[in-house]
């Protein structure tokens, strides 16, 4: 009868780890959850391939190994989707082992397999050895490696492409970090745009082409130094985290959604109120989203803001002279060569 | 392991600011590069050295090749030069009132297109003794900032925000005029290599896609969108987008911006394609060589912050993988 099921049902299994399953859509549904899973984001993507294109675009690193997989089967080139793309001989050395294994020493599924306690005692052996030695280990266990190759993530190599990068040059790839600014503070704003002639030709009008929900420029920008205490009444307490930590946070995480709805608590009002200084801006920014220009004057390019540097200051008094003597020269030359040839 | 060789930096970079980055339209191994330091340089980038060099009397703004042979340049000293890469001769075409911004060959025309601050284009014939063709004025305080010439089309960028579409057949009246469908300065216009239209770019992280057509139909597929910004501090930060440069064989163009950022879009499924890791600094410009197989990046800072300290100057070779800029063909997966 067990060869009758053996012969009949062969169990969707996974290339990467050597599990099997109950039916492919669950394979899938494991493979997309172990092996091609973004590393940075959790992202899950549908192959290995898909996965490396968007760690690539995305975060900007790249990734040369599957997650979770077991030694030798690492790779991203390999393309397997469910069942599909297992390299043959994988294939035929996986039904051999099914082949040989009884059902009763299957390799490990996703159902509890019962296992005598002799079995489980020589697992968790084998486990121990091998959580002991070295990571590559693992490689002798094909079928209880698994939960060792889950540190394979950690240990995986960060590639950062950043041979272009100087010293003291900030160019770090994936996190949201603030360009290159020597000389700027943090939280120091940039050259705030209110103020312009030309703002107001653009305020609300909103043309189609567009298509974004951003307000208007002129609305945008408010003093980010003035009503800090107005901006920041206190509250009732509502929440009982540590302000300070959170407010530390929040910047960090950018635009991120967690309103600082953290009231005075009944600790640390002080700590709280430099926070919500260094933080005023953010609140601010959290009613209107602030926008800023880097370059704001929107009359004036910058190469003719450059051009007026005294280094680059063209005197063209002393280029028409220049001019002057050229014409002097080439008459002078017409002359000769009129001379020469009468 | 191929990492390494996706890019490099050239050798002997300029001692300043870098205005303009051009391949040459023959071979795909020369790049000219014009600079703030009053230097053009031409670089040999297959065994990244530098090939040759001339100098104008103050800083160069634009340059360009007109065949394998011979460059042009114009710049702060109101001059365009010409400089012959064979025999080093170089010589003045002609003058402008007040500096020259840019300067493109027209290979149907054989002729120099310059555009200045002075708000005229003029046409110069370099085969002649006395090159200037023709001077044609845009109008009151149309300071000329970016100008593109595709096939006998001439798309020129002004002060203004205005945009004034020309055939350089017949200067003396313009076909289209335009105001810019972006609300800020244009900083770059570039056509696109099937003739159809142009991008531009503004000084608020933006890029509009346009036609030339002027039928309603096609007029509604023209289209903007936002980039080259980053939230620093909950302040959402807007870089001017210094360059565009489209790709001769698929037509996808790359934008530069001021964050050091260059990214590859693909303008006919309004999708980007690839972001390349940020540049030490502003990216000043950008070109594909000829047949698509390098984006030069002129990473320089472009003074957007006015006087400051910044990174050196340089270029980048970016080598393009065959598949790297090409339209992906849209597909929905179920």
């Amino acid at each position: 009868m067990g060869k009758k099921r053996n012969k009949k049902i062969v169990r969707p299994w996974c290339w990467y780890c050597e599990r099997d399953f109950e039916d492919e859509k669950v394979l899938i549904q494991h493979q997309k959850a172990k092996h091609f899973k973004c590393p940075h984001c959790n992202k899950k993507l549908n192959t290995a391939g898909g996965m490396v294109v968007h760690v690539a675009q995305v975060h900007k690193e790249t990734i040369d190994t599957v997650p979770n997989a077991l030694k030798g089967r690492e790779s991203t080139d390999v393309e397997i989707f469910g069942m599909e793309g297992i390299p043959q001989a994988d294939m035929i050395a996986h039904m051999h082992a099914l082949e040989t294994n009884q059902p009763s020493k299957r390799i490990k599924t996703e159902e509890p397999v019962e296992l005598s306690s002799d079995e489980i005692k020589k697992q968790l052996a084998q486990h121990q050895a091998m959580m002991q030695t070295s990571p590559t280990a693992g490689q002798s266990f094909p079928y209880s490696g698994y939960n060792a190759q889950q540190n394979m993530a950690s240990l995986m190599p960060h590639q950062y492409s950043q041979f272009y990068q100087r010293p003291g040059v900030n160019s770090a790839t994936y996190s949201p970090v603030a360009p290159y600014r020597p000389g700027q503070i943090p939280g120091q704003s940039l050259p705030v745009i209110s103020g312009q002639p030309w703002r107001p030709s653009v305020t609300g009008v909103s043309q189609p082409l567009y298509g974004t929900t951003q307000p208007p420029y002129g609305g945008q920008v408010q003093p980010a130094t003035t009503g800090q205490s107005a901006i920041y009444p206190p509250r009732p307490a509502n929440n009982v985290a540590p302000s300070s930590q959170i407010y530390s946070q929040v910047p960090n995480a950018g635009m991120s959604t967690s309103v600082p709805s953290v009231g005075e608590t009944t600790t640390n009002e002080t700590a709280m109120n430099n926070a919500a200084q260094s933080n005023s801006q953010l609140t601010a920014q959290k009613s209107v989203p602030k926008v800023v220009l880097v370059y704001s004057d929107n009359e004036v390019s910058m190469e003719e803001k450059r051009a007026e540097l005294e280094k680059y200051r063209y005197n063209e008094d002393q280029f028409r002279q220049q001019v002057h003597a050229l014409e002097l020269s080439v008459q002078s030359r017409v002359a000769n060569f009129k001379g020469r040839v009468v | 392991m191929q990492q390494q060789q996706q890019q490099f930096e050239l050798v002997d970079p300029p001692s300043d600011a870098i205005s303009s980055v051009v391949f040459c339209p023959t071979t795909s191994n020369h790049l000219l590069v014009s600079s703030w330091d009053k230097t053009v340089k031409l670089y040999d980038v297959d065994d990244n050295s530098l090939r040759a060099s001339f100098q104008h009397k103050a800083s160069v703004l634009d340059c360009c090749f007109s065949d394998g042979a011979h460059v042009f340049s114009g710049g702060l000293d109101h001059c365009i030069k010409s400089f012959d890469i064979n025999t080093t001769n170089e010589s003045v075409v002609g003058l402008h009132d007040k500096a020259v911004k840019c300067v493109e060959y027209s290979l149907e025309k054989h002729m120099i297109v310059s555009g200045s601050w002075d708000c005229t284009i003029r046409l110069w014939d370099v085969r002649k003794k006395d090159a200037l063709f023709g001077q044609y004025e845009i109008g009151d305080g149309a300071k000329v900032f970016a100008l593109s010439l595709v096939y006998y089309k001439l798309v020129v960028a002004t002060a203004g925000r205005q945009f004034f579409i020309y055939d350089i057949r017949n200067m003396s009246e313009t076909i289209q005029k335009r105001e810019s469908s972006l609300k800020f300065m244009t900083r770059c216009v570039k056509c696109m290599p099937n003739r159809q239209g142009y991008a531009s770019s503004s000084i608020e992280g933006r890029v509009a896609v346009e036609f030339f057509d002027p039928s309603p139909e096609i007029q509604a597929r023209k289209y903007a969108f936002k980039c080259h910004r980053k939230v620093i501090d909950g302040v959402d930060t807007v870089y001017p987008v210094n360059a565009l440069a489209f790709n001769p064989t698929h037509g996808t163009f790359a934008s530069g911006g001021a964050d050091g950022v260059v990214n590859i879009w693909d303008g006919f499924n309004k999708k980007r394609l690839k972001q390349y890791p940020q540049y030490p600094t502003s990216i000043a410009s950008l070109d594909f060589s000829r047949e698509g197989q390098y984006l030069a990046i002129a990473s320089s800072y472009t003074f957007e912050e006015g006087e400051k300290d910044h990174p050196p100057d340089s270029v980048f070779i970016r080598h393009i993988g065959e598949n790297e800029c090409k339209p992906r063909i849209v597909t929905s997966s179920a």
